[in-house]
């Protein structure tokens, strides 16, 4: 589910930047609070745990399980787990930090799409998934089949609305043709199946953990927690998640609006309207034509301008001319490691 | 035979290679970590502004890793090889522009190549430009100095030190799991990995012990006087302030310019 | 150097670790602590390091008494060798694990090169300093361990089972090299013949409390008592 760079248009990264950074900022403020207002040894323990519970999922995500009945791989987000041992903003920012370093050192997933990719992989997994369907199924005792149960829907509804929110994303910076209805049919089936798997693995993890420790468990679903104090911050959360997700649909509207290249959802349902694969899965694409039409702000499909095609130099000479950019870049390089190879020979003599 | 195990320590010893590499001493790796980010963004961003259909005006941009890969003597392998990684995302979203976008753009040796093809090519260029910057950044930075300069930049404590402890405990983890998939599997009759049955247990368990290690890990840390406060930079010098504006500016003239 | 006073210590969930333990560790001393798995000895040392909540008693290094404020302080005077040292190196290359304590304190480059290469030539490991610190044996990982320490310039040092799951070679050089320091050590440890080559004295710890305190000789030829503490 991690995006590259080169398939996002600037804003669109720009925007998502912008939301994650506030939703960062957000859970790093208020994991600060926490650790000042809780005693000094229980919040130094939980510094510790929060950076292997990353490296913890950087490692789990290493190890890929089969998907039952497909033939395909996949490995899990982790974010559920997360939020289950480190409360929702905790679990925000060890993710945010385990996609960081994907991407610097792993090249997986881009640095400006390090925005969006933060937002679809941690967002709804420890804001929405989590306080809204995972907390509420475990409420009041987890047993191995609640926990199950909790886990399987917190984590396919958080890959699920991730992986739409992947679609929403590419398509809006329209650098990709894929149509819209090709991309969903691809990406949320493959993510339903991706959720099970997780959710049935964070249960069996949760489980042993309750039973070896269960002080290392946010969740209040285990005896005599304090129930009327966690149900204050349980509505609190629950007005925050609500109030996060409308601004990001907000967020998701504007970005429609401010995309360089608004033609390619455009340009891929006109396309794909024409076929008669498309009009079987209308429901889809009239919703996405009617949130295109009030949002989009050039209502004409002229996407292949003159300009666009002309820029490549529409010949041969275009292309060799990059041929020899491209041999003279390679040269420069290979004469500087040249002559820095013999500065050493020399100085080494 | 499907071995997890090679993928843990496989990780941890490709983020060793590029700490080592890292630790070099070059012109590059002596620039301000300050203006090396900089740098990096503005050439990501420039890069990806480009058109879907732009390929020649992408070519000047290959000079920016054809010079830093050997002013910094990195090798090119190192950084060609964790450019794989990064392909497929790109590959599917780009391959789909090739059956999508039939429409003849250019016609080259007598035969038509579609807007598809075209654009494909031009994905598939600025990942491979974008991805070699980003790797060209850590493996002349290092993560303590890109820590330290993230911390600088305003970025709050405890998403730094979450930073620098999770990159900490990844080999501390990959060690444990190691051991422990070796001794399942060579208690377990079929070799074809974990079981699902066993994997809530395995992963709990390697979970806890990471935590206890950890544990340990941040206790002999603070013994030795860390206190999630990195000390700060030196301040740039006349010479990175140089570095920053010709190449900044030389990046954004070529976008204005092609 | 080191003043242990009534001290206690109370896990969490209820489990008394240490209760009222008092003794002293004097300048360039060096005292075994023995007792039994589970006896209290690793939760002394991390007690005294200001790691694990004290419920009643004191602790003081040179006249400063431990609390949180002082913790750091304490920290500098006191270097602690970790039961394994895989816990204690994580630093890339030796240079750095060992470079880490005095780049905490704040020293300049330069410094802190003098005193990684000065702590490894005290232990006669200068030959380590480039090695990847995974790389190591687990002879050598002991002694990068130690150097990681020393290089703080600390007046005390605690050990945790220094020499577990060593060679016979390498524990004699370890001992040599132990010896040679001019640092007050507390020792824990089961390894009975090398508290009688290093310690003059052994504390004895029994299901957290102190149970016996005296000269090596006297304490370690009595096979009876050794049985009675698990010896």
């Amino acid at each position: 589910m991690h995006m590259a760079d080169a398939l996002l248009s600037p804003p669109i990264s720009a925007i998502m930047t912008a939301v994650s950074a506030g939703a960062l900022g957000y859970s790093a403020i208020k994991m600060k609070k926490e650790g000042e207002s809780a005693l000094d040894e229980s919040a130094d323990r939980k510094i510790p745990v929060m950076g292997v519970m990353g490296a913890f999922v950087f490692a789990a995500q290493m190890i890929n399980f089969t998907i039952p009945a497909t033939g395909s791989s996949g490995h899990i987000g982790g974010g559920i787990l997360l939020a289950a041992m480190l409360g929702p903003c905790g679990a925000f920012l060890t993710l945010a930090v385990v996609l960081t370093i994907q991407c610097l050192f792993f090249a997986d997933g881009g640095l400006l799409a390090l925005g969006g990719n933060i937002f679809n992989m941690g967002f709804f997994a420890c804001f929405v998934a989590y306080p809204l369907i995972f907390k509420p199924i475990a409420k009041g005792g987890l047993d191995a089949k609640r926990a199950g149960a909790a886990s399987v829907a917190a984590a396919v509804a958080g890959l699920e609305l991730g992986a739409f929110s992947v679609v929403l994303e590419t398509l809006a910076s329209g650098i990709t043709e894929l149509p819209f209805a090709t991309f969903v049919t691809l990406m949320l089936p493959i993510h339903l199946a991706i959720g099970i798997v997780e959710g049935i693995i964070t249960a069996g993890v949760l489980c042993f953990v309750m039973q070896a420790r269960p002080e290392l468990l946010d969740f209040s679903g285990l005896g005599p927690a304090p129930d009327g104090e966690r149900e204050g911050s349980m509505s609190f959360q629950k007005t925050l998640a609500v109030l996060l997700v409308l601004a990001a649909l907000a967020g998701g509207g504007l970005s429609l609006y401010a995309s360089a290249y608004p033609d390619g959802l455009e340009w891929s349902m006109e396309k794909t309207a024409g076929t008669a694969e498309l009009e079987r899965s209308g429901g889809a694409y009239e919703i996405a034509a009617d949130i295109q039409k009030t949002t989009a702000f050039m209502p004409d499909y002229d996407f292949k301008s003159a300009e666009e095609g002309a820029s490549l130099g529409a010949s041969a000479a275009g292309i060799a001319g990059g041929a020899i950019t491209l041999g003279l870049a390679c040269a420069v390089g290979a004469v500087i490691s040249a002559s820095k190879k013999r500065g050493r020979k020399n100085a080494a003599a | 035979m499907p071995q997890p195990d090679f993928g843990f320590s496989g990780a941890t010893l490709g983020l060793k290679a590029l700490e080592l590499l890292a630790e070099g001493d070059t012109v590059i790796h002596r620039l301000h970590p300050f203006v090396k980010l900089m740098t990096t963004i503005v050439y990501v961003v420039v890069v990806i502004s480009f058109g879907r259909y732009e390929i020649a005006a992408l070519m000047p941009f290959f000079f920016y890793p054809a010079i830093l890969m050997p002013l910094s003597e990195t090798p090119c392998a190192a950084i060609s090889k964790r450019l794989l990684p990064a392909l497929p995302f790109a590959l599917f979203g780009g391959l789909s522009n090739i059956f999508f976008d039939r429409t003849p753009m250019v016609i080259m040796a007598g035969m038509a190549v579609s807007g598809g093809v075209v654009s494909f090519v031009s994905i598939m260029i600025k990942t491979t430009l974008s991805v070699s910057a980003i790797l060209l950044l850590v493996s002349t930075t290092g993560i303590v100095s890109l820590s330290r300069q993230l911390a600088a930049l305003g970025i709050p404590d405890a998403i730094i030190l979450q930073f620098t402890l999770t990159y900490r405990y990844l080999s501390v983890l990959a060690e444990e799991a190691g051991t422990m998939y070796d001794c399942y599997m060579l208690r377990s009759s079929d070799s074809r990995g974990i079981r699902m049955k066993d994997m809530g247990t395995f992963v709990g368990v390697l979970l806890l012990r990471g935590i206890d290690r950890a544990g340990r890990v941040y206790a002999a840390m603070k013994c030795r006087g860390f206190a999630c406060s990195l000390p700060t930079h030196d301040s740039a010098r006349a010479f990175d302030i140089c570095y920053l504006f010709i190449v900044c500016g030389t990046i954004i003239l070529l976008r204005c310019f092609t | 150097m080191l003043h242990v006073k009534n001290l206690s210590v109370t896990y969490p969930d209820g489990h008394k670790a240490l209760s009222d333990v008092t003794f002293t560790l004097h300048d360039g001393e060096r005292v075994a602590l023995i007792g039994a798995n589970g006896a209290g000895k690793s939760s002394l040392i991390r007690a005294i390091m200001g790691l694990l909540p004290i419920s009643d008693g004191e602790v003081a290094v040179d006249g400063i008494s431990l609390s949180k404020r002082t913790a750091r302080d304490i920290r500098r005077m006191v270097g602690v060798v970790f039961q394994n040292p895989d816990d204690q190196l994580f630093m890339t290359r030796v240079y750095d694990d060992v470079a880490f304590g005095p780049r905490n304190m704040g020293l300049s480059e330069d410094a802190v090169a003098e005193r990684v290469n000065s702590a490894l030539a005290q232990l006669d490991i200068s030959r380590l300093k480039d090695r990847m610190s995974d790389r190591l044996s687990v002879g050598e990982k002991r002694m990068a361990g130690i150097a990681s320490v020393l290089s703080m310039s600390p007046g005390a040092l605690l050990l945790d089972e220094p020499s577990s799951s060593l060679d016979p070679r390498a524990r004699r050089i370890l001992i040599t090299t132990l010896r040679s320091l001019p640092q007050a050590a507390l020792i824990a440890t089961h390894d009975l013949d090398l508290v009688k080559r290093l310690c003059t004295r052994v504390i004895v710890l029994q299901d957290g409390m102190l149970s016996a305190e005296g000269n090596s000789d006297d304490i370690l030829f009595d096979e009876k008592k050794l049985e009675q503490f698990g010896l």
